[in-house]
């Protein structure tokens, strides 16, 4: 009897999300994870890492992109191989009649980011890219607005963001120049954290109240590490959206150091209304611990990952672990990300963020860049998007 | 004025104050007033004083906010809504945090209390506050150590 559960295919290894993806698709009891596989002509280094991840899993490496796609018992392709070649990654399996599950934000141009969205919708694919809308915090605020709770809504302010990385190594006292386009958005040491980070706000927002984004304000800036600076990419932004209805929004992203959080990072969102103000926040209801044992310190950063971006380094680290505040709602009220994909394919429904949802997301991101170039507002249909360097096909 | 945030930021437990996320209900109080004087207050924790305000939101119902970029490239965000719950302040330092809670008392009184209501909202920081809200366009503004 053919096996009915569907099958996955891993494109990206460690040091990508992937190394949290394909253990979220492989817990569940509906997938069989295939293989690891990735273009054939990515560098060794990572190829090496790929590989690596495939040997964690007890998985064949598949070295041929259109190999691994050709395999009838591939239903769904987890997207994680780096930023620049995503886009033409994701068409190719779209193409070959996959199901995407993808890395977050889903390109890294906006003509990418529409091409996966196009392809996925002509091909007849589910799509959905990975966000917080399965949060307990997402959800809560979703309930609160069916319920009323703050009348009609004004304005949402999402917050997220990660205490990671040791802090305190930028020089201060000048702003940032953002360039407004840039084209480089993958460093072992740094993210561009407006987008890495911002991603998930712009996300909630756009589910919370899916209105169009017409008008974009952004600001990135320095403020935390050199590595940062170094790479010329920001560790911090601010953005303020004019949504269709009369709707405003802003989202505070940004990567702000280990020490700067008593767990991961403040996760909140406001909802204004014209009846109200609502605040929810991601780490309550929790219990606070003060005990006499060992404080949390930041252990010392390692070398290939030092802003602890991925899981294998931090397990390989065995650094401190935060004990202060232990949250008391627990995963399992939410259905998990990659779970509701897996939900949404099997019973033939979109998914809550689609691909044509995540590109709406990459537009307002890139929007942000280029208002923080020119340090003005933007409309984002006034803006002339550069083709995608790695997928000129797109746009 | 509490002095426990200025203290905390002379003392250097945060490193140096770098961003203010600032969230306070208006409760049918002036909106526009009350961002004037978070403006100033902000200024003063992040050490800067002059700025610029890009705002959005309407005053008169009180549902606004306000991004606030100082000549060093701190940056401060303040969110007025009406109503007074779920009040808070994160302020940013490049070593470190600090992160308030509402309570009892209205985190507004406690952060902003001295420029509320020992001194009127300074004239230019309101007067620019409003030409923001009105035009969509950012406004710089001189003195906002005021």
């Amino acid at each position: 009897m053919p096996d009915q559960r569907l099958g996955v295919l891993l494109l990206g290894g460690n040091r990508t999300h992937q190394e949290n993806y394909a253990r979220a698709l492989g817990a569940d009891p509906r997938c069989l994870l295939i293989a690891v596989s990735d273009e054939r002509d990515v560098p060794p280094e990572r190829a090496a890492l790929n590989r690596a991840l495939a040997a964690e899993l007890s998985l064949p490496y598949v070295a041929d992109l259109h190999e691994a796609l050709a395999r009838p018992e591939v239903d769904l392709v987890s997207v994680c191989v780096e930023h620049e070649r995503r886009a033409r990654v994701a068409v190719q399996c779209a193409a070959a009649g996959k199901h995407l599950y993808l890395d977050k934000p889903s390109a890294c141009t906006v003509p990418g980011a529409r091409a996966i969205a196009d392809a996925a919708e002509r091909c007849g694919v589910r799509s959905q890219v990975f966000s917080f809308v399965h949060t307990p915090l997402a959800r809560a605020a979703r309930t609160a607005l069916d319920d009323g709770a703050v009348g009609q809504l004004r304005a949402i302010h999402a917050e997220v963001m990660f205490a990671k990385g040791p802090a305190g190594s930028a020089t201060l006292g000048t702003p940032r120049v953002q360039e407004p386009f840039p084209a480089r958005f993958s460093f072992p040491d740094s993210k561009r954290e407006l987008r890495a980070t911002g991603v998930y706000g712009v996300s909630l927002i756009r589910w919370l109240a899916p209105a169009a984004v017409r008008r974009v304000y952004g600001i990135t800036a320095n403020y935390f590490f050199a590595e940062h600076q170094r790479n010329d990419v920001e560790d911090f932004g601010l953005i303020s959206l004019d949504l269709d209805g009369g709707l405003t929004a802003t989202v505070t992203a940004g990567r702000i150091g280990a020490a700067s959080h008593p767990r991961g990072g403040p996760q909140r969102l406001t909802l204004v209304g014209d009846r109200g103000t609502l605040t929810l926040d991601g780490n309550r209801p929790r219990l606070e611990v003060f005990a006499d044992e060992e404080p949390w310190t930041a252990g010392e950063p390692d070398p290939e990952d030092p802003m602890s971006f991925w899981r294998s380094t931090q397990v390989r680290a065995r650094g401190p672990v935060k004990r202060a505040w232990l949250l008391t709602r627990g995963e399992g009220e939410a259905p998990g990300d990659a779970r509701a994909f897996v939900d949404c394919i099997l019973a033939g429904r979109e998914a809550e963020v689609t691909a044509r949802d995540g590109a709406h997301a990459v537009e307002t991101l890139m929007a942000a860049y280029v208002s923080a170039a020119r340090g003005a507002p933007v409309c984002v249909d006034d803006i002339a998007w550069p083709p995608d360097p790695a997928f000129p096909a797109a746009g | 004025m509490l002095p426990v945030w200025d203290t905390l930021v002379a003392a250097g437990r945060i490193g140096r104050p770098v961003f203010l996320r600032f969230a306070w209900g208006c409760d049918g109080q002036d909106a526009a007033g009350q961002a004037a004087a978070a403006i100033s207050r902000a200024g003063e924790l992040l050490g800067e004083p002059s700025a610029v305000l890009f705002a959005r939101g309407e005053a008169a119902i009180g549902c606004l906010h306000v991004v606030v970029t100082f000549r060093s490239g701190a940056t401060a965000l303040l969110i007025c809504g009406p109503g007074t719950a779920e009040e808070d302040a994160v302020l940013l330092g490049n070593r470190g945090a600090v992160y308030a809670d509402g309570g009892e008392v209205s985190v507004y009184q406690r952060l902003c209390g001295a420029a509320a209501e020992a001194h009127s909202p300074s004239p230019e920081i309101l007067a620019a506050l409003e030409e923001a809200l009105r035009t969509g366009a950012p406004v710089r503004v001189e003195g906002c150590d005021a």
